[in-house]
């Protein structure tokens, strides 16, 4: 859904920050079965239902998992770093949520169904009944009344996403009217509700992501904790002030979680971990393992190592080389532990300033993109671990137009595209030169890289020697993080390597493409790429609501995009993970996190981890 | 010795300021908004202006948005600029565009001159070539706009005298009025307070009210009057809800009422009523009837449109009006004290840190605290191994002096010292956790996995295991210098005359070594234990990082990753007070070491 900058392989507290919730909900709720609904009156026990692996839950068995970085908040709506969601996945729900065999469908969770009406742009949800929260505490020891979960919290949770000041802009922005003119239209959404089971979402104007951001993008908090302060009482009368907003923001239940999901918080020790334990009252399937411990391993080289020695049952290895030299060890060999990899997400490019009278020809920058040796860096920086990018839609999509090749390697057909566009060497020293506006331009420019990575590093310096080849100077400019979003902030830079995290197919392009924001500073078209056919296109793609047009359109734009060459798109870079033999049934999906921890089983378990 | 101590305190205060000074300038150069960083890269300029507003609300609210050092905005008149920019904020950017045709065509016409002046100091890149060139006058009109803004926003309150002027004067046409309003709009946030806060305070009383009165005079046709039993059945309801102690009761309480009750509620609010009432009245009005102002207006906003929200921030300014047109003496105070700096400073010397920029914002200080506690033991232990290994390792080589013993001890700790310690941890990490050669220690944190139910000696022992490798790589490099260091003390004691008499009479070479030399060779070294409290805060970056510690040195790495600046001056601030409290101890450590310093003759000059 929203697209954010990152940087693969090296993950930074400050990075995370910029990494979005990523795909919608992602709390990976069960098929609307109804099979988790108890008579009344009947305890529900998780142990006597199957999980959504098939198979019967284990009485005591113990996942242990880690992350690298700690989170900020556990705040559901607050939080917006790739490890809170790692955390949430499995205790919060939203109201619906991706299919993860399929992403582009829906799969109901929290709502049992609910029905759009294209004339009025209303979806009326039906919630589930009989779905209960976890059980919560106030600080001073005093336990919350255990509630049901009911249409009053989507409202309240819609509430504090929408108010201005709640730290929640990443989730606020879908909703958000950016032409408002006015207090009372700023929001494209209104909520309302019917009774305590009903729910209306009315939108002010057709968007095609309505149904997922309505329905999938925003996990669902409790009313009873989080609009009450320490002592039981309301931190104000009104959801949209200030004054609340300020309350929510530094909450006390901040280092807490309550929700409506299969596993529910036991502790958080900032820093070192993370435990979570099976809600034994859960609506749906349950899940397999009586309890979650996530460890905070700050030190990749001690993660791998731990689970090389079986000492973590699932970790994934940021480090190509490392996980390669992995096979040699003996644990591996000794089946014990298995090496995955699998296809996630996100892209890398080199993006071009197209303020910068170098980059405005076309032809130039599609004779970069053949001077490119793409296979090369896959091959030998990645060891073939990655996947070409034709475009800004990742392969193998629906949004892809996959009849698109990948611009080939060919030195001599850049030279003869340089040549074309008038690009020659007229002064001798091996570079090329044109006059553009009046003024002589040697083919020369500043790549800006991340300075803590190495395969960073090593890309930027392949291209460099083809660009060299072709009379093209580029000089690699290593940059702090900080510094980077600086610069590409405030559009001083020539060309940048960047990576995108993106969704997996139906993504608004507006955020990066779109020419309207090519001026903005700090907008997320930092290359200020604008191309009238398609900011059309992508306005149309917004309100047009048929699937089947919408992938025509995308198609389209991927085209053009693909032509103008904006950028000079890389590849998809696999992730490699190990784990532990005694897991079962891992399967991957193209759908971020690619995998769902839900249908995981286990032959032997793990009692209380080391 | 008193007054040398109170001598050294005072020469603290302006070396703490220089300290500040100087962390001050670097978190001021550094790359990056925090703000920016903290609203996920939102909040910028193209976001919805609700974002936008909220981030500007949180940027005054730290002070962000002031001066660095002086604030010289009061003294400053703002009419001519302000004049200009209202005339570029009431156009749309096509508008703009064709002014930009005018203003290429003829820029020597003195409106004309001005306006360009106004423009250039936007700073906008380029600015006078894109002007020259027609093709360019749609991009540049967009920037225009942007500049315009960021320029309104920067300026901030100072603005709004001028502005209010604009918009008072009736010879003011309709487009200017509506850049006025959209300019007052960009200057002030949160111009008018719809309801109390929790502990409601009665200066807001006024502004309260003036909201209510204002959207009253307009929407009172809207609402019939209430019948008399409607009434009685509210005051009832009213009255029962005062009477209510719990705030969640009242709040459910609140949320049965209806719309049209409102009128009942406006009466409470505008009346003489006690404050309790009010708070209630408007907490329901607040509920029922939200945006009840209008404060912006679109570029094509009708008549009615401009003539409510003009009342609107007219009515805004005379109720503020000493915050608009302060006096001279307030002018005066604003200029040394309303700065980032004065700020900063003042939360400084009370030691409010506040809370951290991170998502959690929780207080600092409790957090610091919580990492102190898992450093300073490391980093005690780490002292008492250096000192029970270093000092017998030096006198050892002192009394062995130029023989094999003391050259390859001698090498050794050169080696030693030659290692930096996260290289070694690395190093115990690959050997002796990992697995590969041996898996004799925990790579990971200070406790194992179920470590909360052991019993304490297990706990303890546990703790010590886990905390083995970190305090010997913590000690390694110290525990070289430090032997290093007693060996030439000893040597030096050795050489002097009173061990020479002491070994005449016949003492044992044990007592000689022990008794006499090694207490004066001691001296110096004690006086070197003041040095490692500064270590015990800081705790160590890379150590902390290759064992998964949570202490001192990670919280300071990742609150400067994370731009967590209150966090990160708290910590500068509390480290410098540490390092010059621990010289001083050093200083007086000495004289009561050795009888033969005082600070006679330094304290009375």
């Amino acid at each position: 859904m929203r697209i954010s900058l990152i940087l693969t392989g090296f993950v930074l507290s400050c990075l995370l920050l910029l990494t979005g919730p990523g795909c919608g909900g992602g709390s990976g709720p069960d098929v609307g079965s109804g099979r988790g609904r108890a008579p009344d009156g009947q305890t529900r026990s998780a142990l006597l239902r199957e999980t959504r692996g098939g198979v019967m839950p284990a009485e005591r068995d113990t996942l242990l998992l880690a992350y690298g970085n700690d989170t900020n908040t556990l705040n559901a709506i607050t939080a917006s770093d790739t490890v809170s969601s790692a955390f949430q996945r499995q205790v919060y729900e939203g109201l619906a949520a991706a299919d993860y065999a399929d992403p582009d469908q829906l799969l109901p969770a929290l709502a049992e169904s609910w029905e759009f009406d294209e004339e009025t742009l209303t979806f009326t949800i039906h919630l589930r009944r009989g779905v209960r929260w976890h059980p919560m505490k106030l600080p001073n020891g005093q336990p919350l009344p255990d509630r049901e979960f009911t249409a009053r919290d989507v409202k309240f949770t819609f509430d504090c996403l929408l108010n201005p000041h709640v730290d929640a802009a990443h989730l606020r922005s879908y909703f958000e009217n950016p032409d408002a003119q006015d207090e009372s239209d700023r929001f494209k959404i209104s909520v309302d509700v019917v009774d305590d089971y009903t729910v209306e979402i009315r939108w002010t104007e057709p968007y095609f992501l309505a149904a997922e951001f309505t329905l999938g993008a925003v996990p669902m908090i409790p009313r009873h904790v989080y609009s009450v302060d320490e002592d039981g009482e309301p931190i104000s009368f009104d959801f949209t002030s200030r004054e609340f907003a300020e309350g929510f923001n530094n909450h006390w239940a901040n280092g807490m979680m309550c929700g409506t999901g299969p596993m529910m918080f036991r502790e958080w020790s900032r820093d070192e971990r993370l435990v979570l334990d099976r809600f034994d009252d859960y609506w749906g399937e349950p899940f397999f393992f009586s309890q979650i411990r996530m460890r905070c391993i700050p030190n990749t080289n001690t993660m791998v190592q731990m689970t090389l020695q079986n000492e973590l049952d699932w970790a994934s290895f940021p480090d190509k080389d490392q996980w390669l030299q992995s096979e040699t060890n003996a644990n591996v060999q000794g089946g014990k532990v298995h090496l995955v990899e699998f296809e996630y997400p996100g892209y890398r490019y080199i993006g071009y300033n197209t303020n910068r009278p170098v980059f405005r020809d076309r032809e130039f920058r599609l004779a970069l993109a053949h001077a490119t040796p793409l296979q090369q860096i896959i091959d030998e920086v990645f060891h073939g671990l990655a996947v070409p990018v034709t475009g800004p839609f990742l392969p193998g999509s629906s949004a892809a137009d996959s009849s698109i090749e990948p611009i080939p390697f060919d030195l001599d057909k850049a030279r003869q595209l340089l040549d074309q566009a008038g690009w020659r060497d007229s002064d001798g020293d091996g570079v090329r030169d044109k006059v553009v506006d009046g003024v002589r331009v040697p083919a020369s420019f500043e790549l800006m890289i991340f300075s803590d990575s190495r395969s960073f590093r090593a890309i930027a310096e392949m291209i460099q020697e083809e660009f060299r080849k072709i009379g093209v100077r580029m000089q690699i400019t290593p940059a702090e993080w900080a510094l980077m979003l600086d610069r590409l902030n405030s559009k001083e830079f020539d060309a940048a390597m960047l990576g995108w995290a993106t969704g997996w197919s139906k993504t608004d392009p507006y955020q990066i493409w779109h020419g309207s924001l090519a001026d903005v500073p700090s907008s997320s078209n930092h290359v200020g790429y604008s191309n009238p056919e398609v900011d059309r296109l992508i306005e149309q793609l917004r309100v047009t609501m048929d699937e089947d047009k919408q992938q025509e359109l995308y198609h389209q734009i991927h085209r053009l995009i693909h032509e103008d060459q904006p950028y000079t798109f890389l590849f998809s870079e696999k992730m490699t993970a190990g784990h532990d033999a005694r897991l079962q049934n891992i399967e991957f999906y193209r759908l971020r996190p690619c995998i769902d921890t839900r249908e995981w089983h286990s032959s032997t378990p793990r009692v209380q981890g080391r | 010795m008193w007054i040398y101590v109170f001598r050294r305190l005072v020469v603290m205060i302006p070396t703490l300021f220089g300290v500040t000074v100087v962390a001050f300038c670097i978190m001021q150069m550094a790359p990056g908004d925090p703000l920016e960083a903290q609203l996920d890269a939102s909040g910028t300029i193209g976001e919805t202006s609700m974002t936008r507003e909220a981030y500007l609300i949180m940027r005054r609210d730290l002070k962000l948005d002031r001066p660095l050092l002086l604030n010289f905005r009061r003294f400053h008149d703002y009419t001519d600029s302000i004049r200009q920019a209202v005339f570029f904020r009431g156009q749309s950017t096509d508008q703009i565009q064709q002014q930009l045709a005018e203003l290429a065509a003829a820029s020597d016409l003195p409106e004309n001159a001005a306006r360009l002046s106004f423009l250039r100091s936007l700073s906008i890149a380029n600015f006078d070539q894109m002007l020259d060139d027609p093709q360019s006058h749609r991009r540049l009109s967009t920037m225009i706009t942007i500049g315009v803004q960021l320029y309104l926003e920067d300026l901030g309150i100072h603005g709004v005298r001028a502005a209010a002027a604009v918009l008072r004067d009736p010879q003011t046409s309709d487009q200017k009025r509506i850049g006025a309003i959209r300019a007052m709009r960009l200057m002030v946030v949160e111009p008018f307070q719809t309801s109390f806060r929790r502990d409601a305070d009665p200066a807001n009383e006024p502004h309260v009210m003036k909201t209510w009165q204002l959207w009253w005079q307009r929407a009172e046709p809207d609402f019939p009057q209430l019948n008399d039993t409607r009434r009685e059945r509210l005051a009832e309801r009213f009255q029962a809800m005062l009477d209510l102690e719990s705030r969640s009761e009242i709040l459910d309480m609140l949320e049965r009422f209806d719309r049209s009750d409102m009128r009942f509620f406006v009466e409470r609010l505008l009346s003489d009523s006690p404050l309790e009432e009010k708070v209630l009245a408007a907490a329901a009005l607040n509920l029922y009837v939200p945006n009840p102002l209008r404060l912006d207006v679109p570029i094509d906003a009708t008549d009615e449109m401009i003539q409510q929200a003009a009342e609107n921030w007219l009515a805004h300014y005379e109720l503020n009006r000493e915050l608009y047109e302060p006096t001279l003496d307030r002018k005066l105070g604003y200029l040394f004290l309303d700065t980032q700096y004065a700020h900063m400073v003042w939360r400084l010397i009370t030691f409010q840190f506040g809370r951290s920029a991170t998502r959690t914002r929780e207080p600092v200080g409790p957090r610091i605290w919580s990492a102190v506690l898992v450093s300073a033991p490391l980093m005690i232990m780490a002292q008492l191994i250096i000192y029970l290994v270093a000092v017998p390792l030096g006198i050892l080589c002192a009394v062995n002096r130029s023989n094999s013993i003391d050259r390859s001890v001698s090498l050794a700790l050169f080696v030693l010292y030659s290692i930096p310690p996260f290289v070694a941890g690395m190093m115990f990490l690959l050997f002796f956790c990992y697995g590969i050669f041996f898996n004799w220690f925990p790579s990971l944190g200070l406790h194992s996995a179920g470590s909360e139910d052991m019993g304490w000696g297990a706990w303890l022992l546990d703790y010590l295991w886990h905390a083995f490798l970190p305090v010997v790589c913590l000690s390694l490099f110290s525990l070289a210098a430090m032997a290093m260091y007693s060996r030439s003390s000893m040597l030096e004691v050795i050489g002097q005359d009173y061990v020479r008499t002491a070994r005449a009479k016949g003492l044992s070479e044990t007592s000689v070594i022990l008794k006499h030399g090694l207490r004066n060779a001691l001296i110096p070294i004690i006086t070197l234990f003041a040095g490692f409290l500064p270590g015990m805060l800081g705790g160590s970056v890379l150590i902390e990082v290759i064992f998964g510690i949570p202490g001192m040195g990670r919280l300071s790495f990742d609150s400067i990753l994370s731009r967590d600046f209150p966090t990160l001056m708290a910590l500068i601030y509390i480290n410098a007070i540490v390092v010059m409290v621990s010289i001083l101890l050093t200083d007086l450590l000495y004289v009561v070491a050795d009888p033969r310093i005082s600070f006679h003759g330094r304290g009375q000059r």
